[in-house]
């Protein structure tokens, strides 16, 4: 068992960076989720760790050894990749006991450990298989036995999930959180995904591209709570939730006590009021759960227009257009879904509204 | 059975007798006694003439000279696979620059005519004292075989996932572990593939042999050319030598046959 620090670490291919500035603390036995878009390094990153890519500059650490320059094998991690990577030519047994045969554990200790992986990953009855003989499910299990046999300092997933279908990620999801509760080992996994971001991490890292993060990959390192209730900045607060969080750049209006876009205002939750005071403009972020449908036109709401609409069942997501920017609005159950072509008023939940920087696009302290 | 299947089969049954048309004349051939093979029209009966055989193997230089060949033939494949495989495994895997323009230039060495390398190597051969030698023949043919299996396995290797060897090297193994256990396994097809394709090289090249071997390194096709005489040509012994130089070939296609076809169609279908 290990933490793994990231201390101001960079990656550069050529010219070209891909990852500046990182720096990030992953605690002994937790497991970090790092979260982002295509090109944002979170699998650059987690492979620095695995010692598949090196570190262009910074320090990184597991435990307290500097392991910028060990070989991959010397640093004591396990890694599981979306492809499974399993070894075709080994059947499931030497797939699982190869890293242990490699390290010259002796034979009874080695059937002892594969025995026990394959028997809490119910796998004992492939173990003569050739991984061609198996199913996706079966195949990341596999995956998942090569690396919890060896009992190393860190698990490293790099999104092991992606090829499963809907049904069977469930399943293993709930599968890899178990494991790693059994074994409490410091897990970093990878993904895109943020529903399984925000139910597998102890903490989430949110990763953004170069491009748009500026100075650092990382966005916001927090719980997924925090991320959802206090999200550092715009890429986070439209990242995570879904739909997406509602910007909306508003004139403010301290005297009144608004905020104004296209004619329309809302008044400013209490407690933003002091935070605001002062800001010509602002950025108003409200997630399409906590905007309310209002009865009729009220001081307060949002006139919108909507342009269509998703019914997923119980709730329904509709599209809207309102102070001439695109909006979108969650329904929960019971509530009446507007058609296409209404005006509705909206209400935004005083209580769930964010305010962020329109320049540096960075949370406002509320009071 | 359909009259379309029957129409299929006997194409493919007078397609494989003309393929095998050679074969049984040059077996037919080696049984027969010199006049009666130069005759026209042939002849149709005779007593088969097994001695052409024994005097094939007897002549002077047949045995040694197929010696040779076995000791040349597997010398040729060892190097070409021990420097094929990792200069292919160096081109697919490596993130040097110009590495295709590399790739490029070794293939072009395969397209120059031989002809052209004979001259400075009989004189190389010469001051080395290579001429004549197993050595000497076996170095000679890697300009034939050796950029042949840089790229065939080049090719093999790149179809290998790199993602399995990451997670090799993070199960333990070292570079050398990576390309020992888990990389050559999995491209076995394409050494068998180009050691096969080497192998064969030896076995039917007649100009380096010519020029370069003489007596030491002599191979069975120069040996087999050899039975021409200045008057009179020994068709039968000829063909009966041709037939025993088949035979190692014949054994080695069928020791790697189904790796070898696995070789040959790697990528054909969608792994």
């Amino acid at each position: 068992m290990a933490d793994i620090t990231f201390d101001r670490v960079g990656k550069s291919y050529g010219s070209t960076k891909v990852i500046t500035d990182l720096s990030l603390k992953v605690a002994d036995e937790e497991f970090m989720v790092f979260v982002g878009p295509s090109g944002c390094g979170k699998s650059t990153a987690l492979r620095m760790v695995a010692g598949l890519e090196s570190v262009s500059e910074g320090r990184l650490l597991i435990g307290d050894r500097v392991v910028n320059d060990l070989e991959p094998r010397e640093r004591d991690v396990a890694i599981v990749l979306q492809s499974y990577a399993l070894y075709p030519h080994k059947t499931v047994r030497q797939n699982i006991e190869f890293a242990l045969k490699i390290r010259g554990m002796p034979k009874p200790e080695v059937d002892r450990l594969v025995a026990e992986a394959a028997g809490i990953l119910e796998l004992t009855p492939y173990l003569d298989r050739k991984p061609r003989a198996l199913s996706g499910g079966q195949r990341q299990r596999v995956a998942l036995g090569r690396a919890i046999v060896r009992r190393p300092k860190a698990f490293l997933f790099d999104e092991p999930l992606s090829n499963l279908d809907a049904e069977l990620r469930v399943t293993m999801r709930a599968e890899i959180v178990k494991l790693r509760r059994k074994f409490s080992t410091t897990t970093i996994y990878v993904t895109h995904d943020q529903t399984e971001a925000m139910t597998m991490g102890d903490r989430i890292a949110v990763f953004a591209p170069l491009a748009e993060a500026g100075a650092s990959n990382l966005m916001q390192c927090d719980t997924p709570m925090k991320l959802y209730r206090e999200p550092a900045n715009v890429f986070v607060a439209q990242f995570i939730g879904s739909p997406k969080m509602n910007i909306l750049e508003m004139a403010v209006d301290t005297e009144k006590g608004r905020f104004i876009a296209d004619g329309q205002a809302v008044a400013i939750p209490p407690a933003w009021k002091g935070a605001v005071s002062g800001w010509p403009k602002v950025l108003v972020g409200i997630r399409p759960e906590h905007l309310r449908i209002e009865p009729a036109a009220a001081a307060g709401t949002l006139a919108a227009e909507v342009e269509m609409v998703e019914v997923l069942g119980d709730e329904a997501v509709v599209h809207l257009k309102a102070a001439g920017q695109p909006m979108s609005l969650r329904t929960t159950r019971g509530e009446p879904v507007p058609t296409v072509g209404d005006v509705i008023r909206l209400r935004p939940d005083p209580a769930s509204v964010h305010v962020f920087d329109p320049q540096t696009r960075q949370r406002l302290r509320a009071a | 059975m359909k009259a379309s299947r029957i129409g299929i089969y006997a194409s493919l049954i007078l397609l494989a007798l003309l393929f095998a048309l050679p074969v049984v004349w040059l077996v037919w051939t080696s049984l027969k006694l010199p006049v009666e093979a130069a005759a026209i029209p042939p002849v149709w009966v005779f007593t088969p003439q097994w001695s052409n055989y024994v005097d094939a193997w007897s002549d002077r230089g047949f045995a040694s000279a197929f010696l040779n060949t076995v000791v040349i033939g597997i010398g040729t494949v060892i190097v070409s696979i021990a420097f094929g495989l990792p200069m292919g495994y160096g081109l697919a895997r490596s993130p040097i620059r110009g590495k295709q323009a590399i790739g490029i230039g070794i293939l072009f060495l395969r397209m120059l005519p031989e002809m052209i390398f004979l001259i400075p190597l009989y004189g190389i051969y010469r001051s080395l004292g290579l001429f004549d030698t197993w050595t000497g023949m076996i170095l000679a043919f890697q300009i034939i075989t050796l950029p042949f299996a840089v790229w065939l396995l080049r090719g093999f290797v790149e179809g290998v996932p790199v993602d399995i060897e990451d997670v090799a090297r993070v199960d333990g193994c070292t570079d050398f572990q990576v390309l020992t256990r888990i990389t050559m396994p999995l491209i076995l097809p394409g050494i068998v593939a180009s050691a096969m394709f080497t192998f064969v090289s030896v076995w039917g090249g007649l100009l380096f042999p010519l020029a370069l071997g003489y007596s030491h390194a002599e191979t069975i096709s120069v040996a087999i050319a050899n039975f021409r005489g200045y008057s009179n040509f020994q068709w039968p012994v000829m063909a009966a030598g041709a037939i025993i130089a088949t035979i190692p070939q014949i054994l080695f296609f069928g020791f790697v046959q189904r790796h070898l076809v696995a070789g040959l169609t790697v990528g054909s279908v969608k792994g």
